[in-house]
C-alpha cells in the first residue's frame, strides 16, 4: 500500500471520529449581582457538569437525565432556578455557599453524592449551573440566613420542651408543624398542650394529626422539549422517625472530613427551618418566629431524629397509632 | 530505515518496540491504579501537571478514564502485538521454513493500521474530556455519548477498530503461511508447539475478531450517527436497542482473545520445556490436539461472562458445564509439560524461567478461574476483585511471562546478540514472584468482597479494613514496575554492546536455529531445507553416539558413516531411522 494512500485512509478515519460532539464555546456571563463569569470557567464547568452531573441532571440541565429516569426524588431541573436548601428565604436563588455545600456533602438518602471534587472544580460547575435558569441574569440571590448564636446552649431539656410545643402548637409565636409533618404525641397529651399553650380547648376529633399530607411542590418531574415542566409531584414531607432527612445525617458520621456532632447536625436542622424548602410547601421560618423558638425547633426535631431506628420510636408510634384509633 | 519495508522481520521489530512502547504505558496507568488504592485521593507523584485542578489527585473520571486505558491499551496495544505482531511475525515463518509470510504486503497494512489506532489512543489522551473511560470492554450504556461525551472516547473505539482489523489481517497472513508455505518435508506433526499455538489462534483471530469489529462498529454508529442499536434500551423505553446485545458480541469475541493470547504462550512453554530439559516433547500430538480441542471449545464458553446480566439459567447450566470442560485439555498440555520436565537435564536459562514462570501463574490462574465457570460460585464472585485477579494472572502475567520467554529466546536470532542472562533471571523471576504478590493480594481482596472499578473502596464501611492489603499489593505493584527497569537496562546495553552469538546458542534442532545465521537474511533460508524429522531431536542415544551432541537439527541429516557405505539411510521421518548400522 502505498504511503500516500494509507495517508488518505488514514485522514478519513480520524476526520469520522472527530465529528463527534464539538465542545461547546461560552461566552462570559454577567450575573444579576454584577459578578462576571469568565468563558473559561464556564469551559471547565461543563466538562465537570459533563462527567459528574449530566448523567442524571440532564445536558440541558433539566433533570432528565438517562441515569435519573426513575428515581424518586427525581433530580433538580436547574432550569428553574429552583433550590430545595439554598441557605436563603424559600423561593429566592441561593447562595454560591449553600450550593457548594450540597455539591460536597451531597444529599442524605438520595443518589446526590459528597462529590470529592477538587474546589476550582466545583466553583467552575457551580457558576456553570447559572447558565441553565435566565433567573440568574435578572436576580441577585438572597440575603444568606445564616444561624445565630443558639440561645438554649447548655438547656437542652429545657429546649426540647420548648420546641415540642413550638411543632405542635399553631399560633401565638409557635410553629405548628403537625399541620404539615405529623404529630408526635398521643391525643390527650396533644390537647392538653394546646390548652395549656393557647389557654383555650382546641378540638380534636375532627382531626387526624397522625397522617402526613401530600403537598404541591413546584418541582418538575417531567418537561417538554424546551425543558419547560409539563409536570409537577406533590412531596410528603418527612416523618422525622423514620425518613432520612436530606441535609441531615446520623450523629458520629464523618460529613466533610470531620466527625459529624449534635451542634452540626443542629446547625444543619436549623438551616433548613429557617429557610424553608425552595419550591416546596414549607415556608421560610425565619423571621416569622422568635429566633429562640427557631433553635428549640432544632432541638425538638433532633431529638425525633435521634430516635430513628430505636425500639423507643416503635414504641411511641404504637401509642400514636393506638390514640388515633380510639376516636 | 524503510518504515514500509515488508520483510517479516522487519515488521516484527517494528512491532517489537510499539508493544514494548505501550506496555510501558499500560504499566504505568496500573501503578496509577495502584496508587489510587493505596492512597486514596492523593496526589500521585509527578501528575501535578497532568491535573492541575486536583494538583495531580485522581479524580473519579480520571479514575475511570486510567483504568479503562490501561486495560484497553494492554490488550489491544501491548500483550497482542507483543505476541503476535513481534513474536509471531518473526518466529513463524522461520520454524516452518517459509521464506516469508503468504502476503508480505498485507502484514504491513496490518502494522499500520495498528499504528493509527495506537496514534488514536495517545491522541485521545489530549483530547478535551479525556480519553475513553467506558471501561475496556466499552459496554453501552456507558460508552454512549450520553455517558462518555468526549472525544476520546471515540478515538479510542476507532482505535480498537484499527487494531481489531490488524488482528484480523495477522491472522488471516499466519493461516495461510502455515497451511501453504511450509517447507518440503515440514509435515503438521513436525511443526513446533510453537506454531500449533500461533496457527490455532490466529484461526480463532480469523473467527472472532469481526465479531468485535462488527460490535464496535456499530457502537461507533451509535455515538456518531443517532443510530440505536445498543442505545435506548428495550426494557426500559420499549423500543431501539438492547445495550445486553453488545455484551454477547463483546464476549463472542472477548472469551476466544483469552484463547488467543494463551495458546502462542502455551506452545512456547511446550517447546521450551522440551529444549531446556533436553528431552522430547512429551504427549506432542497430545498437547497438539489438546490445544485444537482449546480452539474448537473456546466460541462455545463465552456467556459465562454473562452469568449475571439476566441470561436464562438454562442457558447459564450449559455455558458452566462447556466452560469447565474447556479445562480437560489444558490438563492434558500440564500433565504433558510436567512428564516433559521429569527427569528431564533441566536448564534453568531465562527462557526456561520465564516458561516455567507462566505455567504456575497460569496454572493458579486457571484454578481460580473455575469458581468463575460455575454458575453459584461466579455470582457472588462475579463484581469483585477476584475476578480481576483471575484474569490478570492468565491473561496478564501468563502471557507478559510468555513474551518475555520468547523473547529472551528468540532476540539472539533476531538481533545477533543475546541479551544479559543475568539480569534477565533476575527480571523473570522477579516478576513472576512479584506477579503472584499483585494477583494474589487481588484475589485476596475479591475474596472479601473488594468490587472491581470502586474509585475508593474505602467508603464503604465494610472494605475500609482492606486498605493495609491493598497498601501491600500495591508495594509489590511498584516493585514489579521498578523490576522492569532491569529488562530495560539489558536492552538497552545489548543492543549497543551485547554478546555477539552463533547461529545456534541454545543448541536447539528447529530450523531457525540450525539452517539460518543470526540474525537471517532477508529471505531466511537459501536454499530452503528439507526437513527430516519434528522439533525435539534431543537426547537421542543414537545422535549422542554419532554427533556427540544432545542434538540434532530439523533438517540434518546423519553423516555419513564412512566413505564405503554410502547406502546410508537419510533418516526421513523422525530419529526412527536404523541410522548407519548397515
Amino acid at each position: 500500500m502505498s504511503a500516500h494512500r494509507f495517508a488518505t485512509a488514514a485522514l478519513l478515519l480520524s476526520v469520522a471520529a472527530c465529528s463527534s460532539k464539538p465542545a461547546p464555546t461560552f461566552e462570559p456571563l454577567k450575573l444579576a449581582d454584577g459578578r462576571v463569569i469568565p468563558a473559561q470557567t464556564l469551559s471547565r464547568g461543563h466538562a465537570v457538569y459533563t462527567h459528574y452531573c449530566a448523567s442524571c441532571h440532564g445536558e440541558q440541565g433539566d433533570g432528565q437525565g438517562p441515569a435519573g429516569r426513575g428515581m424518586r426524588p427525581v433530580p433538580r431541573s436547574f432550569r428553574q432556578g429552583l433550590f430545595k436548601f439554598g441557605g436563603v428565604a424559600a423561593g429566592e436563588l441561593p447562595t454560591d455557599d449553600a450550593l457548594k455545600r450540597t455539591l460536597r456533602r451531597g444529599l442524605h438518602g438520595t443518589p446526590m453524592f459528597a462529590w470529592d471534587v477538587p474546589d476550582s472544580d466545583q466553583d467552575a460547575v457551580i457558576q456553570y449551573l447559572k447558565t441553565f435558569s435566565p433567573r440568574w441574569k435578572d436576580e441577585p440571590p438572597g440575603q444568606p440566613l445564616s444561624p445565630t448564636p443558639d440561645p438554649w446552649k447548655g438547656r437542652e431539656p429545657e429546649a426540647v420542651e420548648r420546641g415540642r410545643v413550638v411543632y405542635h402548637v399553631a399560633g401565638a409565636g409557635n410553629a405548628g408543624c403537625a399541620s404539615c409533618h405529623v404529630a408526635y404525641l398521643p391525643r390527650a397529651e396533644l390537647a392538653a398542650l394546646m390548652e395549656k399553650a393557647l389557654g383555650r380547648k382546641v378540638d380534636l376529633s375532627k382531626v387526624d394529626p397522625y397522617t402526613s399530607q401530600p403537598r404541591d411542590s413546584e418541582h418538575a418531574v417531567a418537561v417538554d422539549a424546551k425543558g419547560e415542566p409539563t409536570q409537577t409531584a406533590k412531596v410528603l414531607p418527612p416523618d422525622f422517625l423514620f425518613h432520612p432527612l436530606r441535609t441531615v445525617w446520623p450523629e458520629g458520621d464523618t460529613v466533610e472530613g470531620a466527625p459529624y456532632t449534635a451542634e452540626r447536625q443542629r446547625e444543619d436542622l436549623y438551616r433548613v427551618i429557617a429557610a424553608g424548602v425552595g419550591g416546596a410547601a414549607m415556608p421560610t421560618w425565619k423571621g416569622a418566629i422568635p429566633e429562640e423558638n427557631l433553635w428549640a425547633l432544632a432541638y425538638y426535631v433532633q431529638s425525633l431524629v435521634r430516635l430513628q431506628d430505636t425500639d423507643e420510636a416503635r414504641a411511641l408510634k404504637e401509642r400514636l397509632r393506638t390514640s388515633s384509633a380510639v376516636q | 530505515m524503510n518504515l514500509f519495508a515488508s520483510d517479516h522481520k522487519a515488521v516484527a521489530r517494528r512491532y517489537l518496540w510499539g508493544g514494548l512502547g505501550f506496555l510501558l504505558l499500560g504499566g504505568l496507568l496500573a501503578l496509577i491504579i495502584r496508587w489510587q488504592w493505596a492512597y486514596p485521593g492523593q496526589p500521585v507523584p509527578g501528575l501535578a501537571w497532568a491535573m492541575p485542578e486536583s494538583h495531580g489527585a485522581m479524580t473519579p473520571p480520571a479514575y475511570t478514564a486510567v483504568f479503562t486505558m490501561h486495560g484497553l491499551i494492554m490488550i489491544f496495544f501491548a500483550v497482542t502485538p507483543l505476541l503476535f505482531g513481534a513474536l509471531g511475525h518473526f518466529v513463524l515463518p522461520l520454524s516452518i521454513g517459509a521464506r516469508g509470510l503468504a502476503f508480505p504486503r498485507l502484514s504491513v497494512l496490518g502494522f499500520w493500521l495498528y499504528a493509527l489506532g495506537g496514534a488514536l489512543v495517545l491522541g485521545s489522551f489530549a483530547v478535551r474530556l479525556g480519553p475513553a473511560s467506558a471501561g475496556w470492554t466499552s459496554y453501552p450504556p456507558l460508552s454512549t455519548s450520553v455517558f462518555t461525551p468526549s472525544l476520546g472516547q471515540t478515538l479510542v473505539t476507532v482505535a480498537v477498530l484499527c487494531a481489531a482489523a490488524s488482528s484480523f489481517l495477522y491472522g488471516l497472513n499466519f493461516v495461510v503461511t502455515v497451511v501453504r508455505c511450509r517447507a518440503p518435508g515440514m509435515t503438521w506433526g513436525r511443526l513446533t508447539l510453537t506454531v500449533w499455538g500461533l496457527f490455532f489462534a490466529s484461526v480463532l483471530n480469523v473467527l472472532f475478531v469481526p465479531v468485535l469489529a462488527a460490535a464496535t462498529a456499530l457502537l461507533l454508529m451509535d455515538r456518531l450517527l443517532g443510530t440505536q442499536f445498543f442505545i435506548a434500551g428495550a426494557a426500559a423505553v420499549g423500543g431501539g436497542g438492547d445495550p445486553v446485545v453488545y455484551q454477547h458480541l463483546f464476549w463472542l469475541f472477548g472469551h476466544p482473545e483469552v484463547y488467543i493470547l494463551i495458546l502462542p504462550a502455551w506452545g512456547m512453554v511446550g517447546d521450551f520445556v522440551a529444549f531446556f530439559s533436553r528431552k522430547p516433547a512429551h504427549g506432542y500430538r497430545l498437547t497438539a490436539g489438546a490445544m485444537g480441542v482449546v480452539t474448537a471449545l473456546s466460541g462455545l464458553v463465552y456467556a459465562h461472562h454473562l452469568f449475571t446480566s439476566g441470561m436464562s439459567p438454562v442457558l447459564g447450566r450449559t455455558f458452566m458445564v462447556l466452560t469447565l470442560l474447556i479445562s480437560l485439555p489444558a490438563e492434558v498440555m500440564y500433565l504433558n509439560w510436567l512428564m516433559t520436565l521429569w527427569r528431564g537435564s533441566v536448564r534453568l536459562t531465562s527462557p526456561m524461567l520465564a516458561a516455567l514462570g507462566t505455567m504456575v501463574v497460569f496454572g493458579l490462574g486457571g484454578i481460580t478461574g473455575l469458581s468463575l465457570g460455575a454458575v453459584a460460585t461466579d455470582v457472588p464472585l462475579h463484581g469483585t476483585l477476584w475476578v480481576v485477579g483471575h484474569f490478570h494472572l492468565t491473561m496478564g502475567a501468563a502471557s507478559f511471562l510468555a513474551v518475555f520467554a520468547g523473547l529472551y529466546f528468540w532476540f539472539p536470532k533476531m538481533f545477533g546478540r543475546a541479551l544479559h542472562e543475568g539480569l534477565a533471571k533476575a527480571h523473570v523471576v522477579s516478576s513472576a514472584v512479584l506477579f503472584l504478590g499483585v494477583f494474589g493480594g487481588q484475589l485476596a481482596a475479591g475474596y472479601a468482597g473488594q468490587l472491581r472499578r470502586l474509585y475508593d473502596p474505602y467508603q464503604y464501611t465494610y472494605l475500609k479494613h482492606l486498605l493495609p492489603l491493598n497498601q501491600w499489593t500495591s508495594a509489590c505493584a511498584f516493585l514489579l514496575g521498578a523490576a522492569q527497569v532491569l529488562f530495560i537496562v539489558n536492552l538497552v546495553w545489548t543492543l549497543s554492546r551485547g554478546r555477539v552469538v552463533g547461529a545456534n546458542p541454545w543448541k536447539v534442532g528447529t530450523l531457525e536455529w540450525t539452517c539460518t545465521p543470526s540474525p537471517p537474511p532477508a529471505w531466511n533460508y537459501d536454499p530452503v531445507p528439507v526437513v527430516l524429522r519434528g522439533p525435539h531431536a534431543l537426547s537421542q542415544p543414537e545422535v549422542l553416539e554419532r554427533l556427540g551432541r544432545d542434538w540434532m537439527g530439523q533438517a540434518e541429516s546423519f553423516p555419513e558413516e564412512s566413505e564405503t557405505e554410502p547406502g546410508q539411510a537419510e533418516g526421513v521421518g523422525g530419529m526412527s531411522t536404523s541410522g548407519g548400522a548397515a
